[in-house]
């Protein structure tokens, strides 16, 4: 039958983990899936990805070209094949300027959003990047940032647009026409039989609550960490900070985040942050 | 007015301008027409679609790129460019030269190569890699240091398992200019937006075919070395084979087997091996000299 549901999240989320656990749950076998090997999923802003399913180079394109082409790309590669695909994106949600939504139309079969206490992402973006603390909040406060620029080069991923923290959210929670699944990180690992359990239906997987708890272990920070030391993680950033899987909890903000750096997230974000349970002290 | 150009050892008259050194036009017909005209809003029927923006059959190939233009290449002798009103030429002889030509090489029944060809003694070596691979950046700083570049990009390779002389020039985006100290004042960006430039080869072009002797796949990785593994027999064919310029392309040209065929006689008759270069941080000089140090240790007959 085929089609694609979205990944969604706003980077350093759970995206990965998420997928992790989706791999896990349709694999039901006696091993934890291997990390470096996660075939359930892939990422359309990879370059690679979108030259062959667009069919020429797009390293000949300005950024807006590109930008302009990934629905029809993303349209074509979700209604080819007979199995469900699971794609990640971290761009926020957005129309083209013809109004295409970037997501695609035909074939696209609905979006689980995932997110995270934005205090607990600034400290995982800043030991991913290997950026400064302050750095990362400037990015997650600009209303109009974009990753993955060209620039003076070539990016293996095409430019993304992520806004702030805060529009990111909103964009994808309150965009219309989208048949969407939006969960907290912080409900993944606080009550994660019953958050699974909802997005596996979603997705329309398995569900079984044994099937579940099988694939939720064998996808615990604990055995992610474990794989990442034995055998490294694909998806570190080269040249960049501490391992992928570094802390992953609830509140590892505190005592890390100076006070005027919390104090600045909460100005910018806090609006968002209370609708979605999060006072930023908690 | 038509333009006379010599590209993979094929004659061409070209209604659109290609901006590469022209030769005289020869008194038999060209090998190869490029030429304006109406190019269907939709593939013919009778092809298969490869992708998203472009269709193949036998002997027909569609494409659209569509901020530009759309393109048909026929029986490999015809290029038909249909531009959108006021696209620029630059973008127009980009994708001709790209993927029509990648298509055009297929429907030819001879081998194109993701890569680039550098000139070694009295053969040749072939770079091979994916976008972003660094293999421009690589051709260039062999470039730099005197070595001859048969090709960039695109590597046509024939039956007689020669690179073939492709188009003289190498695109550069400004990032590996600069770490290459290649000065961009003075060179023509691809498309008037876009940072990257067009390195002519000039006196370092080969205008000659070369036998293939050594294939290097690139590939980048995390650690801050560069490292060479051999390879051979079946572990060389197939990372060999996922570098076939567009290999979507080739199955609705009929060509799968006579390809791999070719592929299988490129493993068999030249030193193949993957070398990995730091993604971080890499120097292509460093990495152009390590390759050719590699080259005179295995001693330089394959």
């Amino acid at each position: 039958m085929g089609g694609a549901y979205w990944i969604a999240s706003y980077p350093k989320s759970g995206n990965t983990w998420f997928r992790i656990f989706l791999q896990n749950l349709r694999d039901d076998a006696a091993a934890p899936a291997d990390i470096n090997r996660l075939r359930i999923s892939t990422y359309p802003a990879n370059r690679l990805w979108l030259d062959a399913t667009l069919g020429f180079d797009s390293g000949d394109l300005t950024a807006s070209e590109i930008a302009s082409l990934r629905p029809a790309a993303h349209e074509w590669e979700a209604t080819r094949h007979d199995d469900v695909q699971y794609w990640t994106i971290h761009d926020a949600y957005g129309v083209t300027p013809d109004g295409l939504p970037l997501i695609g139309g035909n074939g696209i079969l609905g979006t689980v959003y995932i997110l995270r206490n934005p205090l607990d992402v600034c400290l995982s973006y800043a030991n991913y990047t290997g950026l400064a603390v302050d750095a990362i909040i400037d990015l997650m406060t600009d209303p109009v940032k974009t990753i993955s620029r060209d620039g003076d080069g070539l990016r293996l991923r095409v430019q993304q647009s992520l806004l702030s923290w805060s529009e990111h959210v909103r964009s994808w929670t309150e965009a219309r026409g989208i048949k969407r699944l939006v969960i907290r990180y912080e409900d993944m690992l606080g009550t994660p039989s019953e958050t699974f359990t909802a997005a596996a239906q979603f997705l329309g997987l398995p569900a079984e609550a044994a099937r579940v708890a099988k694939a939720i272990r064998f996808s615990s920070f604990k055995t992610l960490q474990h794989q990442e030391q034995q055998g490294g993680y694909v998806g570190r950033l080269r040249g960049g900070g501490a391992a992928f899987f570094h802390r992953g909890g609830i509140g590892t903000w505190k005592g890390r985040l100076t006070d005027e750096q919390v104090r600045r997230l909460l100005g910018a974000l806090g609006g968002t942050m209370a609708r979605f349970g999060y006072p930023g002290d908690n | 007015m038509a333009h006379s150009y010599r590209i993979h050892e094929l004659t061409i008259r070209s209604e659109l301008d290609l901006a590469l050194p022209e030769t005289p036009a020869g008194e038999r017909p060209p090998d190869v027409v490029i030429e304006y005209a109406a190019v269907p809003s939709e593939p013919p029927p009778e092809l298969t679609r490869v992708a998203a923006f472009a269709a193949a059959g036998s002997g027909d190939f569609w494409l659209e790129v569509p901020p530009l233009a759309r393109y048909r290449v026929v029986e490999g002798r015809r290029i038909l460019v249909d531009p959108r009103p006021n696209a620029n030429p630059s973008g127009l002889r980009l994708f001709a030269l790209g993927s029509c030509f990648g298509a055009l090489l297929h429907q030819r029944g001879i081998l194109a190569l993701h890569g680039c060809a550098i000139r070694v003694d009295s053969g040749c070596m072939i770079v091979a890699g994916h976008t972003g691979a660094g293999k421009s950046t690589v051709a260039a700083a062999f470039m730099q240091r005197g070595q001859r570049v048969l090709a960039d990009d695109v590597v046509a390779v024939d039956a007689a398992g020669r690179a073939l002389p492709g188009v003289p020039r190498i695109k550069l985006w400004k990032d590996s200019a600069d770490q290459l100290g290649i000065d961009t004042a003075q060179l023509n960006r691809i498309r008037p937006s876009m940072a990257k430039y067009d390195v002519p080869l000039g006196e370092r072009y080969c205008p000659a075919p070369l036998a293939v002797r050594w294939i290097y796949i690139l590939t980048t990785h995390t650690a801050a070395n560069c490292r060479i593994e051999p390879l051979s027999g079946r572990a060389a064919f197939q990372p060999l084979f996922n570098e076939v310029y567009r290999l979507r392309y080739v199955k609705p040209f009929g060509m799968l087997e006579s390809h791999m065929q070719r592929c299988s006689e490129l493993v068999a008759n030249s030193r193949v091996a993957r070398v990995y270069r730091p993604a971080a941080n890499g120097q292509p000089g460093e990495l152009a000299g390590l390759l050719l140090d590699a080259i005179a240790a295995t001693g330089k007959t394959a």
